[in-house]
């Protein structure tokens, strides 16, 4: 055992593979919060006088509220006048061979195929660094589709038409603490319009990355399917390792019209501070999905191991006859991460259906919550819901909650929850160390059967890409 | 929110407005309404006496009228409990050996809305004791009572209880158990919560010691404006205690029904065996249910789940006895029943069942006339 132990002890040490950071000159707005910055984040954008008014009154609207307390989170306050809310890399490219190579090498660690590699893995990608959208690949083939796939500066200076229709629709400026402040300073971000009868041909793809220091990164993210139109769109994101504790509170808006369908995937893999839990990421992020139109369909897949707070509910509001929301996570918290997430099935149409599977794994000190609201209110006449909860305990000092919240108004509608708490059991254990299967290799096995509901729902590469980061994150939990 | 909330709500302004946001609007009706103290010599019409005078509790009662103990009807008796009263008000009630008490408490309504407030102190020292506690009431202008129960069970001893909750409609209750229990210890409850305007019950169980047993079984049915929200809370502290929470709720008409089960597993309680299922059919467009089961964990050997479903009468059941000639009412009802009946298993005392089931036959929601 002792061999084992110190096996499990240098695993338990390895360090955060995405905490690099890169050396790349950028220009950042001076910290602090007050109109200025924010007239200053908009005029450096060269966006238009409407696009400025909406941030403004975002800005006014946050100074009167206060930040929500009702979350199960160890949380230090957050100094917002501390922040430089604006940080981007300051070549500006115009093509991907201007792009700094430092910046290309950057996402090359990483892993993400920028460059032609992109053409192959058949995914068009936008990245996101610190503050500003990068780069966005394949964009011909897109536009012969007639799909905007473009960062949300682009889109506000080239559809400024779409852009005013549907931003703030989904979660409007006041929505919450986190949104008005996103709504205010937000940066950047991905702009994906689906038209009408579209079938997005590939995936599409944005990978965040903070960078600079003593940074928040505020994007903004709007994709819009119309009618029988569907996509898929899949987020990815990484931070360097320092010891404060930096902010992204990121604002995702989805609109699916009559038959669309959206699926939105993400693999959150944000510097989550070391063991000790000094520094990583705040992850507070606003996500959710209008099924605006009948039949149509939205699917969150989330699968969150990094950040040292996670606090999310990817939702939708099921406002069309027939339509359906699903939501698949996987969530992991280890040394001292809390996570508290969840999601919202807002049911008003009829026949609306929804599904969540939730499956949270604590380790080490990690504080994993699941926090959901299932509404059927008095008009969804025939409204289904399923949802399942399932916790996997690793340890002796982590903690898995589960807070979920029914609300019933129609007689015609069912309503199904199921949680369940458990540790791997020792029999399962035993049973494959019979079976010559090391430790670590056998509670990887049992984890990935765990998630295996939730990763079925990613695609392909993300599947692989989650279930690595899984492992890694997992490794030297067991004791 | 201040008034009531701040009365009987615990916490902070966030804790208490959260335990409360599914009955803010009861409670705020409430408390636009004048109360006065409420009488505790009121007379009883003999029609009531005869509600809760069961020939097998003779010389085991205890009866309150609006909080007040009244001499005349009580008698205790025999009941094995030793009763005392406190010098703050409270009453004390131990049991040493086998005890059986039935607690009476009565709702006697004046011609102005009046309440009246009561705490007990329940003590289970050794053996195992027996408790029916009953709430009735008379109709007239509102009746809000608050009824404080702190029942300890020490090591070993075990408390067997059942609470029949039957209010005219004017009347609101607000009660909370908070039960502490020490090692090998065990309750077993089970609760009927039927009638009344407001019904609000909150039951707070500390698995304090090792081995202790929760057991809580109940149901609320509920029709016309009747709101009924339980409240329950199950904290595991001590290694290898075990609980089990079963409940069902029906809503008809306008009524309101919450259950908020909470269990939580402390660091250190490792051994926990926690379960919790509530089901809920909702019968009408203007009822509704809110279900709010929590898990908190912070021990690893542990097994926790629960369950928690809102729905309808299963058609194929409701098929099925319509084919052997059930007429549709009938058939409704026998299902309703059913459903409820599956928390009352656990009455040991079979002389009580009937009480129970009385109560739910009177309360069924009346299906009759109802369109297919």
């Amino acid at each position: 055992m002792a061999v084992e132990r110190r096996e499990i002890e240098s695993a338990l040490n390895r360090r955060y593979e995405a905490g690099f950071v890169t050396d790349i000159e950028s220009e950042s707005l001076p910290p602090g919060l007050n109109e200025d910055i924010v007239r200053a984040i908009s005029a450096r954008k060269d966006e238009p006088a409407w696009m400025t008014d909406w941030r403004l009154a975002a800005y006014r609207r946050w100074l009167t509220m206060t930040p929500p307390q009702w979350a199960k989170l160890k949380i230090a306050p957050i100094d917002f006048q501390a922040i430089s809310y604006f940080s981007r890399p300051k070549k500006q490219p115009k093509s991907l061979d201007e792009v700094d190579p430092k910046l290309i090498e950057t996402y090359d660690k990483l892993g993400v195929p920028l460059h032609e590699r992109a053409k192959l893995a058949g995914v068009a990608v936008d990245v996101v660094f610190d503050s500003v959208s990068v780069h966005t690949t394949v964009h011909k083939q897109l536009a012969d589709a007639g799909i905007v796939f473009c960062s949300m500066s682009t889109a506000i200076k080239e559809h400024p038409e779409l852009v005013r229709k549907y931003l703030g629709t989904v979660v409007p400026q006041g929505d919450n603490y986190f949104a008005a402040l996103n709504s205010a300073v937000f940066s950047d971000g991905s702009f994906v319009f689906i038209p009408a009868g579209v079938r997005c041909p590939m995936e599409l793809s944005t990978y965040f990355r903070i960078n600079a220091g003593h940074t928040g990164q505020f994007e903004r993210t709007l994709i819009i399917a119309e009618e029988r139109a569907s996509v898929s769109y899949l987020e990815g994101c990484t931070a360097p390792m320092r010891d404060e504790n930096q902010l992204h509170a990121a604002v995702v808006e989805l609109v699916a019209l009559d038959d669309a369908s959206i699926k939105y995937s993400t693999v959150q893999n944000w510097y989550p501070g070391d063991e000790n839990g000094v520094g990583g990421i705040y992850n507070f992020v606003t996500k959710r999905g209008d099924c605006r139109g009948a039949r149509s369909r939205i699917t969150w897949t989330q699968v969150e191991t990094g950040s040292a707070i996670t606090w999310k509910y990817p939702s939708c509001i099921l406002r069309g006859d027939d339509s359906a929301g699903e939501f698949h996570s996987v969530a992991l918290t280890h040394h001292r991460q809390q996570a508290d997430t969840g999601t919202k099935m807002i049911h008003i149409g009829k026949n609306t259906k929804s599904k969540i599977i939730s499956k949270g794994i604590s380790a080490g000190r990690g504080q994993n919550t699941y926090r959901g609201l299932v509404k059927i209110e008095k008009g969804a006449t025939g409204a289904r819901n399923y949802t399942q909860c399932d916790s996997l305990l690793i340890g002796k000092q982590c903690g898995a909650h589960t807070f979920p919240y029914i609300e019933v108004k129609n007689p015609q509608a069912i309503v199904e929850h199921e949680a369940t708490t458990s540790k791997i059991s020792d029999d399962q254990l035993f049973y494959c160390r019979s079976r010559g299967i090391a430790e670590e290799d056998a509670v990887s096995m049992i984890v990935d059967g765990f998630c295996k509901q939730v990763f079925r729902e990613l695609p392909m590469e993300f599947a692989v890409e989650a279930k690595k980061l899984l492992d890694v994150s997992l490794e030297g939990a067991v004791g | 929110m201040d008034g009531l909330l701040e009365e009987f709500g615990r916490g902070d302004a966030q804790a208490r407005a959260e335990s409360w946001r599914y009955s803010r609007h009861a409670l705020r009706a409430l408390e636009q309404q004048a109360f006065a103290a409420a009488d505790g010599n009121a007379a009883l019409p003999d029609a009531l006496i005869e509600r809760f005078d069961w020939p097998q509790t003779r010389g085991h009662r205890l009866v309150f009228v609006n909080g007040v103990l009244h001499a005349a009807l009580s008698d205790a008796s025999t009941s094995g409990a030793i009763v005392e009263s406190d010098a703050d008000g409270a009453r004390t009630i131990r049991f040493r050996g086998k005890g059986v008490l039935h607690l009476v408490f009565v709702n006697a309504a004046s011609t102005a809305p009046s309440r009246w407030n009561a705490r007990l102190d329940i003590r289970v020292e050794s053996g195992t004791a027996y408790l029916a506690e009953q709430h009735v009431g008379t109709e007239g202008a509102g009746v809000l009572g608050a009824l404080a129960s702190a029942i300890a069970i020490d090591a070993g001893a075990a408390l067997k209880m059942v609470t029949l909750g039957d209010l005219p409609t004017s009347a609101s209750l607000v009660r909370c158990n908070r039960i502490a229990l020490a090692d090998g210890s065990g309750v077993d409850a089970t609760h009927a919560l039927c009638g009344g305007r407001f019904q609000r019950f909150d039951i707070d169980a500390e698995l304090a010691g090792k081995k202790a047993r929760f057991d809580s079984r109940g149901v609320f049915a509920l029709r016309g404006r009747e709101h009924v929200d339980v409240h329950l809370n199950v904290r595991h502290a001590a290694r290898d205690t075990t609980s089990d929470v079963l409940w069902r709720g029906v809503a008809d008409g306008r009524a309101r029904g919450i259950l908020h089960g909470a269990i939580t597993v402390a660091p250190g309680a490792d051994g926990a065996d926690a379960r919790l299922e509530t089901k809920n059919l909702l019968l009408s467009p203007h009822a509704e249910i809110d279900a709010q089961p929590v898990l908190e964990i912070h021990a690893d050997e542990v097994k926790a789940s629960h369950g928690a479903t809102v729905g309808q009468l299963d058609e194929r059941a409701l098929f099925y006895l319509r084919s052997r000639g059930v007429p549709l009412a009938a058939a409704r009802n026998l299902l309703i029943a059913g459903f409820c009946r599956t928390a009352f298993t656990h009455i040991e005392a079979t002389d009580l069942r009937g009480p129970f089931e009385a109560l739910l036959d009177a309360h069924l929601p009346q299906q009759a006339g109802s369109s297919e």
